[in-house]
């Protein structure tokens, strides 16, 4: 009788040692990453050349390979782009430079982390050096130079307006012509509950835009941070917006002053994070990036579809002057080991693809139900 | 043609004497129609005496080893109560030896005794030259090595029985095990009092072992244990402590190989981060869209009684995945796989143990480097199309009704 009674104190005693092994390992497994090579199917038989490109590098520092993407130029046939990592509410920058061993981040990042808080980066058109970056309501839309050494950042900022919280912003490109991106601010006054919109366009080597005039545009119920997106719709002048990134809604508001009517037109399943053109350059559709899919809205809230994108992000939309078309960039970053104390730095891989929009919508809507 | 009957005769006359002769060399064992050879353990008691005893010693004891009826030659120690000495060493036999100088000359007397009567067997006495060491370790003692197949039959001629599943192999009771015959009973020749520790493997169950004390009382029997191997057994477990991991396995060549199905399942599992501040500690469950079935085949290093059974094995296996419940595929980065493992089992009882072991996962897929990337950290090997995890550690409970 002993014996067995000595066996189970041993083997309990055994699996309760060994339940203390409980952790947080993980498997190697990516649903992003498995979701994603359904788009890369889709790349390898619609993407562009000019746009294709891949970047093995080894990362120094900062990087956190959750939070990580790879921000291309907004340039085809360019080599290199950025590292944005939003961290706990910061923004790190850094750049990938060619160097005797192969592409590698610095061991200090570009920017030392100066930016604070920040909401969107996007790459300015036509440079190789500078950002647009959105870091507080109290610094305004900026744009920085990460190449820059530490404390010399050129950081050229739009003056915020006063009093105002921001409530949704937004970029999109706009004809290559004029190499500019356009951006549309929404704010929100807390006095007067009245919202704003402003808009602008900015292009290399010119000065952020004064918009002198801002346009209130509607009052909304509740007042959202982090600040949604915005997409102005020229044909119909009005502007939708995505807010709210625990419930994201999407109102309708029109540019009538002083006030006009902020109508929600349904609920998106997540934030939108960028808005493409369709064909014709007539509609514009929304971008919601869910974490495995991103989903694809009109402007009316419809949802047309969805895009395996996993972990493929949208970098933006580029308007391809030769071929009369738009084209949409994405990007993916990837780590291969986690190792966060190895001086030697990190492998990772950075890849850029960009197919016409037009083929992209039309993936979108196979995938409608 | 009136030769070839008896020519036939002649040759079945042979072979019936030939395998007669076999069965006579079955050490041991009480095969009906086989004479069993007797071996015994002898005690050589040399009394006080003017000469060189250990030679002495040295030359009986090489000359009696010689002898196929002997199975050890032991001296004793204490020269007044060697008897008690014998029963204990169970030896059968003890040999006493007493000399006398005479005239250029020396006068052996000898007499075999049954340890447990202590009755004399044999006795005689003869005269010989002052003996050399050479001759100590030859002809000296050829009439004292002569008289001992007679003494050996004649001491108390024992056997038990040993009965047991056929084919059962036992070892302990004979220089080479023994093998239980088709009628399932083993007369096994045997010294009394003796003692012995034996061991049987029986087909398809546990195998069996112990301390068997033989009185040479008429009759005695000891019954192999036969008790059934279990065919099937049901492992639960967890992978790193988090992860459920669901086996059977099928049990053979006598439980020393395995073979069976395995499931690991991703979704639910446990996740307990280190150095994440109570405020933002996320949930103590997780679920990855991520199952992974498999087959795995291995061989256990020690037999199927033991305490502890080390094994090793391999599996192979796919994985699914089933992301927000869009889709339900083969992984497509990472969609095959083999997973060595070596590990040890505990058995609490029977029925019950408890395992541990350590496996890793070498993973076969389009890209390589999307495997390492899938999960960074993970993996120490990475080549176009296969990648390796660092090992990991998976325990567990084992069912075998």
């Amino acid at each position: 009788m002993r014996k067995p009674v000595r066996r189970a104190a041993v083997s309990a005693a055994l699996v309760a040692f060994l339940s203390l092994t409980a952790s947080c390992w993980m498997p190697s497994f990516d649903p992003a990453l498995i979701v994603s090579t359904e788009m890369d199917d889709f790349f390898a038989e619609r993407g562009l050349p000019e746009w294709r490109n891949s970047y093995g590098m080894t990362v120094h520092s900062e990087s956190d390979d959750g939070r990580t993407r790879f921000l291309p130029f907004r340039m085809p046939w360019s080599d290199g782009g950025y590292l944005v990592t939003h961290e706990d509410g910061f923004l790190r920058l850094a750049t990938i430079q060619m160097t005797a061993s192969g592409w590698e981040t610095g061991v200090e990042w570009g920017d030392g982390n100066p930016l604070g808080k920040a909401a969107i980066v996007v790459s300015l058109p036509g440079s190789y050096t500078e950002l647009l970056v959105y870091r507080d309501r109290a610094s305004g839309l900026q744009k920085v130079d990460p190449f820059s050494a530490y404390q010399q950042i050129a950081i050229e900022a739009l003056p915020p307006l006063p009093e105002r919280k921001l409530l949704a912003l937004g970029f999109a490109s706009v004809s290559a012509a004029n190499d500019t991106v356009e951006f549309i601010e929404m704010t929100w006054d807390p006095f007067t509950s009245s919202s704003f919109t402003r808009s602008g366009s900015i292009g290399s080597g010119t000065a952020l835009p004064l918009v002198p005039t801002p346009v209130s545009t509607s009052v909304f119920d509740s007042v959202f941070f982090p600040p949604g997106w915005v997409a102005h719709d020229a044909t119909s002048g009005t502007y939708a917006t995505v807010l709210d990134a625990a419930a994201p809604k999407l109102y309708h508001a029109t540019d009538v002053d002083p006030v006009g009517t902020a109508a929600a037109k349904g609920t998106l399943e997540s934030m939108a994070t960028g808005t493409v053109h369709d064909e014709y350059s007539s509609d514009l559709y929304m971008l919601a990036d869910g974490g495995n899919y991103t989903d694809v809205y009109s402007l009316d809230g419809a949802r047309i579809g969805w895009l395996p994108t996993g972990s493929w992000r949208f970098a933006f939309e580029y308007w391809d002057s030769g071929g009369a078309r738009w084209i949409s960039v994405f990007s993916r970053f990837l780590e291969l080991t986690g190792d966060r104390n190895d001086d030697e730095g990190r492998a990772a891989f950075a890849q850029v693809e960009g197919v016409p929009t037009a083929d992209l919508i039309e993936l979108a809507r196979e995938k409608s139900d | 043609m009136r030769r070839l009957p008896l020519a036939l005769c002649i040759l079945a006359s042979l072979a019936a004497a030939g395998l007669g002769a076999q069965d006579a060399n079955g050490a041991g064992t009480g095969v009906p129609g086989a004479a069993p050879l007797r071996q015994v353990r002898v005690l050589v008691a040399l009394a006080r005496g003017d000469f060189e005893r250990e030679a002495w010693l040295r030359g009986l004891a090489l000359a009696l080893a010689r002898e196929p009826g002997v199975s050890g030659v032991l001296r004793a120690r204490d020269a007044d109560s060697y008897f008690d000495e014998a029963n204990r060493q169970d030896c059968a036999l003890v040999l006493e030896i007493e000399t006398a100088a005479a005239s250029a000359s020396t006068r052996v007397e000898w007499r075999y005794l049954d340890a447990l009567s202590r009755e004399v067997v044999t006795e005689g006495a003869y005269e010989a030259p002052e003996p050399t060491e050479r001759d100590l370790s030859g002809f000296f003692w050829d009439e004292v090595v002569a008289a001992l197949p007679d003494a050996v039959s004649r001491v108390r001629f024992t056997v038990f029985t040993l009965t047991g599943k056929p084919g059962s192999k036992v070892s302990g009771f004979s220089p080479k095990p023994v093998v239980i015959p088709e009628s399932g009973e083993l007369e096994i020749v045997a010294d009394a009092p003796s003692t012995y520790r034996w061991r049987a493997t029986v087909p398809d169950s546990y195998p069996a072992g112990g301390v068997f004390a033989f009185f040479g009382t008429e009759g005695t029997v000891l019954a192999l244990p036969d008790e059934t191997l279990p065919r099937w057994s049901f492992d639960a477990g967890l992978l790193m402590g988090q992860f459920p991991d669901l086996r059977a396995d099928w049990r053979f060549l006598s439980d020393w190989a395995f073979a069976g199905f395995e499931l690991v399942s991703y979704s639910p599992g446990l996740f307990l981060p280190r150095d994440v501040p109570p405020e933002d500690r996320p949930s103590l469950f997780i679920f990855l869209p991520l199952i992974q079935p498999g087959i795995r085949v291995g061989a256990r290093l020690a037999p199927a009684d033991a305490a502890f059974r080390p094994y090793v094995s391999t599996g192979a296996f796919t994985r699914f995945v089933f992301p927000e419940f869009r889709l339900f595929m083969l992984d497509p980065v990472a969609p095959f796989g083999l997973s060595p493992a070596v590990g040890v089992e505990y058995g609490t009882s029977r029925k019950l143990g408890v395992w541990a072991e350590v496996a890793m996962h070498w993973y076969f897929g389009p890209n390589g480097y999307l495997i390492a990337a899938s999960g960074p950290g993970n993996v120490f090997f990475v080549r176009d199309h296969t990648a390796i995890e660092i090992p990991h550690v998976r325990f567990g409970v084992r069912f075998a009704p």
